[in-house]
């Protein structure tokens, strides 16, 4: 149970919380998360787990960075171009907290392979950007009883809610089939800027950290909506379906098709 | 009265002090309790660890505080076993 000196030292503004101690960060270090996108929302999560302390974070992306995500994805920059987000992620991480182990995977996940990759977290934060990828994570988690930090920006709006595999409601439950092609403008149309993914992806930290250690969360079977353009937070309930595909009595593998497909960006003069 | 451990933190401040206290007073509680005597010369810490500890998960206990020269100060706490 014994931490060094230099562990105290390190996470001593957290442990001079009133329900936070060595057993909490015990926890914490010995936690295995995965977090799905090293993008908008993955940036933030993981860089807030690396500094909490979080023991293993795998951080599963299969993007490389462009100029274009450089409004919001901090742990990149210009010289990063072109490079894989995952393992760049990984190593400016990694130099934030050395005492910690941080694995970043240059993969694609999909519906076929999200069952496999998913597998032996204590949880999954999902920084994921399409209905494609959330569903594939969503039912992954659900089959292999994963907990689950659900968030997601779109221009001014984000949205956060947690869930606990058949205890409290999944992505699924709330939004049973993704909204039909069209329905929902592309990222690059919506746009989005980093102090909304910062925001959401901060709550999805906190929310994951306070499971971790065993505190109460306030997520649980709602869905937080932040409106920035009024800085108004709301708290939806929400409710297991019985008849949920994902995590209701008998699962039903449903894949999503991508709706928000990017055209590929005409290469620009300089980009590298 | 017996002392299970003693904690010398002189030369250290806040919020220091109270890190170290806590640490050890959790690692106490951890195991089969005790009384902690914390030795330390910042005396700002002495009323900073009495009132810190009252919000702490386990009910630790004030037992005695001494002021032994100058701005040394001795303070007794009693850690409950988790089991208590």
């Amino acid at each position: 149970m014994t931490m060094d000196l230099e562990e105290i030292k390190r996470y001593s503004r957290q442990l001079v919380l009133p329900d936070f101690g060595s057993v909490e960060q015990r926890k914490l270090k010995e936690a295995k998360v995965a977090i799905t996108g090293a993008g908008g929302l993955g940036c933030p999560v993981s860089t807030y787990l690396t500094l909490a302390g979080v023991g293993r974070i795998d951080l599963i992306d299969m993007d490389s960075v462009d100029l274009t995500n450089l409004n919001r994805q901090f742990l990149y920059g210009p010289k990063d171009i072109g490079n894989g987000k995952a393992r760049r992620a990984a190593q400016v991480l990694r130099n934030l907290n050395p005492t910690i182990e941080i694995n970043g995977i240059n993969r694609k996940i999909t519906y076929e392979n999200a069952f496999k990759i998913l597998k032996g977290y204590d949880a999954v934060v999902d920084g994921t950007d399409n209905f494609s990828v959330r569903y594939a994570v969503n039912d992954a988690c659900m089959v292999n009883k994963i907990p689950l930090f659900h968030g997601a920006v779109l221009m001014y709006e984000g949205r956060a809610t947690s869930i606990i595999p058949e205890k409290t409601a999944c992505f699924r439950c709330i939004f049973p089939e993704a909204p039909p092609q069209g329905m929902v403008p592309t990222c690059r149309e919506a746009g989005v800027i980093g102090s909304m993914t910062g925001l959401i992806g901060s709550i999805q930290a906190m929310e994951a950290v306070r499971y971790i250690v065993g505190h109460k969360i306030g997520l649980l079977n709602r869905l937080l909506i932040v409106n920035a353009d009024t800085m108004d937070f709301y708290k939806v309930k929400i409710a297991r379906r019985e008849d949920c595909t994902a995590c209701g009595s008998t699962f039903v593998p449903k894949p999503v098709d991508e709706v928000c497909e990017i055209p590929v960006e005409p290469k620009v003069k300089g980009d590298k | 009265m017996q002392i299970t451990e003693i904690l010398d933190i002189r030369g250290e401040k806040c919020p220091n002090t109270f890190l170290y206290t806590k640490i050890k007073l959790e690692e106490l509680s951890l195991g089969d309790g005790g009384v902690l005597k914390v030795i330390l010369d910042y005396p700002p810490a002495v009323e900073n660890i009495s009132t810190s500890i009252k919000s702490e998960k386990w009910a630790y206990r004030i037992l005695d505080v001494k002021n032994v020269e100058g701005n040394t100060y001795e303070l007794l706490i009693e850690a409950p076993s988790k089991g208590d």
